[in-house]
Parts: structure tokens; sequence; C-alpha cells
């Protein structure tokens, strides 16, 4: 799903005439002053990208994608000839791994000192000697005022026959299993085949209740009305709460869920160097890292950009949820070879 | 002599096309779908081959994939395609017997426009389309309940219905065009023997015309089943991912699950399966004195 999905905003966006590299040339030749930065989709605003252009003359391209695994396929290809790419925790573990990253020379950073210790040294990647964390958030759900009663604060709805045929779910293996892991109380990266078993078992029992698995335009399918309740990643969902809220709400379910931090990384093979720092500098300083934040509703790790962000956002627990609520979220921790065990259990969810 | 050269080198760049694009990346599949993952993905380096080949491990991959799970995802994949490929045939055939026969040669070139004109458009963004006419609040169900004919919007996306739709719709050029190109070199006073001879028009279909185009729906089968084996986008976007074909399963294991080797068996199998499609198919024609039309 997610190669299709990736493959479906680039052509969609083509076929709209409004994709990506619209800003300047098609694919600058080597030696001119550009960047060519590979992000997930709705994460960079457009003005944000126009005022880099027009303070240094860098030209900057960007593709899209909607899944980190699109991203490992393109620094494997070895082809992809991308300056920036902004891939989640456990992701950047792997590249970082695979030797696929160049490590960051903070030296010529002048902002750093902005980002919150909080989202700093994670395990990922220690002393983030490869990657800076770019926004951070949360998987929890969205749902329906209308059509699901009460204020739900746990993840229970999603497995209430109540809700039949009326959910969506991400199509996302690691994202599922942390629903039903937390649900039951355990480690969203639990290793242990029982306790993994117990996951699946419980996701088989929640598949008739399940409409679609999409983690492509979740939140468009909830803001149509065709589902009552959306699996998904906040800043997303926020965005179709804040158009109506008294119709839809983000919940961060009480039992815990995925926490994760999007971070900005250079890719091994990257060539226009002066252009990454500047850029990296540039996204650093607070009234433009803001401005991200107001555009793309999520929450940014920089600290000295929140006096600069529209209030109502920061006030917003679905994009800054409290210290209280984010201590019983987890990232999600690359599970080595359990990973097999996993697909095993996943596969078998979707066949049954 | 002279004419072997000519061959030789007539057929160089479809061997070379062939080896660099197919056989090659084929070798590396193969090969890969004997190796084990590593923790992150990639392929763990083999110490000692004779002792890995002694062990038997390299064969695990394969094992796997006959677990009943993955064998049902097989026979889901089989039967979707036969479905599709049935469907795709009984509809062709009228079109095709219509616009090769019945239509005046002179709108000819407009019909079969008409059949390729979807090509102007990415597949992806047709199957999007589907989703849009399909959903809860879609295009069929806003025109169903206006008209009065159902009172609640039906289920129409997200069901295997949904799929052999997508699958159908994709597919359909590839089967009206072979049966054209065959219908439409019929000699029509075949047709007409036939008919003065007494034949009634069932007949002279059964026994006349499907005979005489057999070469162009063998052709158009073959055109139909085999991309709807191995078809994921359809069954991911409007199917909603909820079920699994043989290629969800491939891409899965190089994607998500990240077992190359895993997913390069299964891809392997799945290769050797058509390839040997292709051959019954080629013995076929042969047998029959015929021009091998792939």
């Amino acid at each position: 799903m997610e190669a299709v999905g990736t493959a479906a905003a680039i052509l969609l966006a083509a076929a709209l005439g409004c994709g990506p590299r619209e800003a300047g040339a098609p694919y600058p030749g080597p030696g001119e002053k550009k960047l060519n930065v590979y992000i997930w989709s709705e994460y960079l605003p457009k003005e944000v990208i126009d005022e880099f252009t027009r303070r240094t003359g860098i030209a900057v391209s960007y593709d899209l994608y909607d899944s980190n695994e699109a991203v490992l396929a393109k620094l494997e290809s070895g082809v992809a000839d991308y300056d920036l790419v902004v891939p989640s925790d456990y992701m950047v573990r792997i590249l970082i791994h695979q030797g696929l990253l160049r490590p960051l020379e903070k030296a010529r950073l002048k902002h750093l000192e902005n980002l919150d210790p909080r989202f700093l040294d994670k395990g990922f990647d220690p002393k983030n000697a490869y990657s800076l964390p770019y926004v951070w958030g949360t998987t929890g759900y969205g749902y329906d005022r209308t059509k699901v009663a009460g204020s739900p604060d746990s993840w229970a709805p999603l497995f209430d026959p109540k809700n039949r045929g009326q959910i969506l779910m991400l199509d996302d293996m690691r994202e599922c299993f942390a629903v039903a892991l937390k649900h039951q109380g355990r480690s969203l990266n639990s290793t242990d085949p029982k306790v993994l078993r117990a996951a699946a078992d419980l996701l088989e029992k929640q598949k008739p209740l399940v409409k679609t698995y999409n983690s492509g335009d979740y939140e468009n399918i909830l803001a149509s009305g065709d589902v009552w309740l959306a699996h998904g990643y906040n800043g997303q969902l926020a965005k179709v709460v804040a158009q109506d809220p008294k119709r839809f709400a983000y919940v961060l379910p009480k039992e815990g869920a995925t926490l994760w931090i999007d971070s900005v990384c250079v890719p091994a093979r990257a060539r226009n160097v002066a252009s990454i720092y500047a850029f990296l500098d540039y996204i650093l300083e607070p009234e433009v890292n803001a401005k991200i934040v107001d555009g793309i509703r999520y929450a940014s790790p920089n600290r000295a950009a929140r006096r600069f962000i529209d209030p109502a956002i920061l006030a917003d627990p679905a994009v800054y949820p409290s210290d209280e609520a984010l201590a019983r979220c987890e990232l999600i921790e690359d599970i080595g070879d359990a990973t097999t065990t996993m697909d095993e259990y996943w596969t078998e969810i979707k066949m049954y | 002599m002279r004419r072997d050269r000519a061959g030789v080198l007539l057929a160089l760049p479809t061997w070379a096309t062939l080896g660099v694009f197919f056989l090659l990346p084929l070798a590396i599949l193969f090969v890969v779908s004997f190796a084990r993952r590593d923790t992150y993905g990639g392929l763990k380096p083999i110490g000692d081959l004779g002792a890995y080949l002694a062990s038997g491990k390299f064969l695990e991959h394969y094992a796997r994939s006959l677990h009943p799970i993955y064998l049902k995802i097989f026979w889901r994949s089989l039967w979707m395609a036969v479905v599709t490929t049935l469907v795709c045939l009984v509809v062709s055939f009228p079109a095709a017997y219509y616009i090769a026969v019945v239509a005046r040669a002179r709108r000819r070139p407009l019909l079969l426009g008409l059949v390729v004109v979807p090509f102007w458009t990415s597949f992806l963004i047709r199957t999007y389309a589907w989703m849009f006419i399909l959903r809860t609040e879609g295009l069929v169900n806003h025109a169903l309940l206006a008209a009065g004919l159902v009172h609640r919007p039906l289920e129409l996306l997200y069901n295997d219905f949904a799929v052999l739709i997508g699958l159908i719709y994709g597919e359909l050029p590839f089967m009206i065009l072979p049966l054209y190109a065959s219908l439409e070199k019929l000699d029509r006073s075949l047709l007409e023997a036939s008919a003065d001879l007494g034949a009634p028009r069932a007949a002279t279909l059964r026994r006349v015309t499907v005979p005489m185009t057999m070469p162009g729906i063998v052709a158009g089968i073959v055109l139909v089943f085999v991309p709807s084996l191995g078809q994921f986008i359809v069954s991911d976007l409007l199917g909603g991912a909820k079920t699994i074909l043989a290629g969800n399963l491939i891409q899965n294991q190089f994607a998500i699950a990240r077992n190359k080797p895993f997913g390069a068996a299964v891809a392997f199998e799945l290769t050797a399966a058509v390839l040997l499609l292709l051959w019954a198919y080629a013995r076929y024609t042969r047998r029959r004195g015929e021009d091998v039309l792939l």
C-alpha cells in the first residue's frame, strides 16, 4: 500500500499539475544552486520553500512519499540524488545501519540550541550524529462525534462490534500491532512470540469490523463520512478536527500510543552540501519553524519557535499533548528478527 | 546462410533487452531467494557455502511459501485472475466482433481509438477514479439514492466485487485488441458460405467464427491472465487492503517485512508459473501451425 500510495501521490500531483518539482527548473544540473528534498506529503509549506529560494537563490525541488519504506527503497537503489530525507525514528536507525546516511557536520549549524533536548539523543541515533528532529507526533485515532457516542479516551472503540464496518486502520503493520499491544497493556516493541500472537489474535478479531486499511488519505475518508473512526497520525487528523471541531475529535488513548519523531537526514550520496546546511539552518530559525508548524499542524521540537506558533495550535492537545499523556507513548524501535514473525501474523490477519 | 546472419542481427536487440531487463534480474532474484534475511533486512553473509547448502537452510523460503496461508493467497490470486479473464472474454468478444465485422470500415479507427484512450491516463489515477465512483458517498450511490432505487447507500467499495471491477476494467483492452486482430483477419466469405449452407447464426459463431479466431482468444487470455495474477494496486485501493493477492505478498516482503529472500522466492515461483503457461501457449500455437502472437 505504501509504495502504491507514494506513487499515487506523485502521479496525482503530477496529473493535477500542482506537483513536486514545480519550484524552479526540473532537475537542475550539477554545479547549480539547488537542493533535492524527499519528504512526506504535506510536510513543508510552499511559502517556507519560496522564502528560502528568495533569500539564497537555491532552487528547491522535492518528491513526496507516504511511507518510511519508500525512503529505504529509494536510497538503497543508489540512483536517487536526494540531499535531504525525513524518515521516522526506527527508519533512521535502519538507514544508519545500512550506511545510507552521512554524519552531520554540526559546526555548520548556528541554530542547533533551539532544539528541545527531550527529542534529542534518542536510541535510534545516539547524540544525533546523523539526524535532527524535524517534527514529532503521536498515532491515535480521529472519530466522528455525530456517530460515536460518548467521549472515548481509549483504544476500545476500535474493537467495539457496535462500530462494525465503520473503522479505518492504517495499512501499516507496526502501527496496527502497536494499537493491539498497547490495548493489551504491552510494549509496542514486544518481541516475545506469545505476546505478538495475542496481539495478532486481537487484530484478527477486529478485522471484520474494519472497513479499510489505508495510510494514504485516511483523513479525507473520515471527513467525507465514509468511516466513523480513523486510526492515524495526529497532524493529518488535527486538520480535519480544525475544520469542523463540533463534528470531529482526535483521541490519544490513555493506554498509550506511538510517539514518532521524523528527522531530517543527509543521504550518504548527497551532493549539494552547501545548500543542505543553508536549508537546515534556515528551518531551525524560530520564525521559519513556526511557519512550518502553522502550515502542517504537526508539533516541532524547536523550543525557540513556540513564541511564534499560532496559540490555537499550541493549545490543541491533538498537536501538543500533555507531558503526562506523552509519557505513556513509545517510539517504534526496529524489532529485528521479530519482524519476520510479525509479518507472518500480519499476512494471516489480512487473509483471515 | 546470409539470411541466418540477418536473423541473428535482427534478433540481437530483443535478446539484449530481454537479457538485461528480464533474464539478469530473474537470475539475481533466483540467487537471492536462497539467501537469508539479516536483522536489518539486508542479506546475511554466508560464511561456509558448503555447510550452508548441506544444512538445507537455503530452501527455507520455498518451504515457507508452501505454508497453507500462502497457498491460500496463491489460490485466491488464481481464482481472481480466472474470473477476470473469463468476464473480460465474455464482454470483449461482442465488442471486438462489432468493431471488426459489423461496424463500417471507416469508423473502425475511431472505435479502436476509444478502446485505447484510457491508456493516456495512468492506471493508478483511473483506479482512484473508481474509488470516487464506488465509495459510500460516491457517484453510483448518489445516483441510486436519487433515483429512489435504494434507501441506504450500498457497500460497493473495499470488497472482492470492487477488486474484480478494477481488474476487469483495467485488463479489458488487452482482451479486445487481440480479439479484434483475429476477427479482422476473418474471411467474410466463410461466414457467408456458412449462412448459405443453412447454418443458423449461433452455429456459424460456434463452428466457424470462434474456431477461426482461437489464436486471438488464446492471446487475449494470456495477456489478461498474466498481469491479473501479479496485480497489487487494485486490491490495495479498491479492496481496502483487506486481503492479499500474490502481488501484494511480494511487494510486502520487499517493502514492509524487508525479507528479500522470501519475496524473491515467491516472485520466482510466480514467474516460473507464468513462464510455464507461456510455454504451453507457444506449444499450442505451434501445434496448430500458426504464428505465435506474443
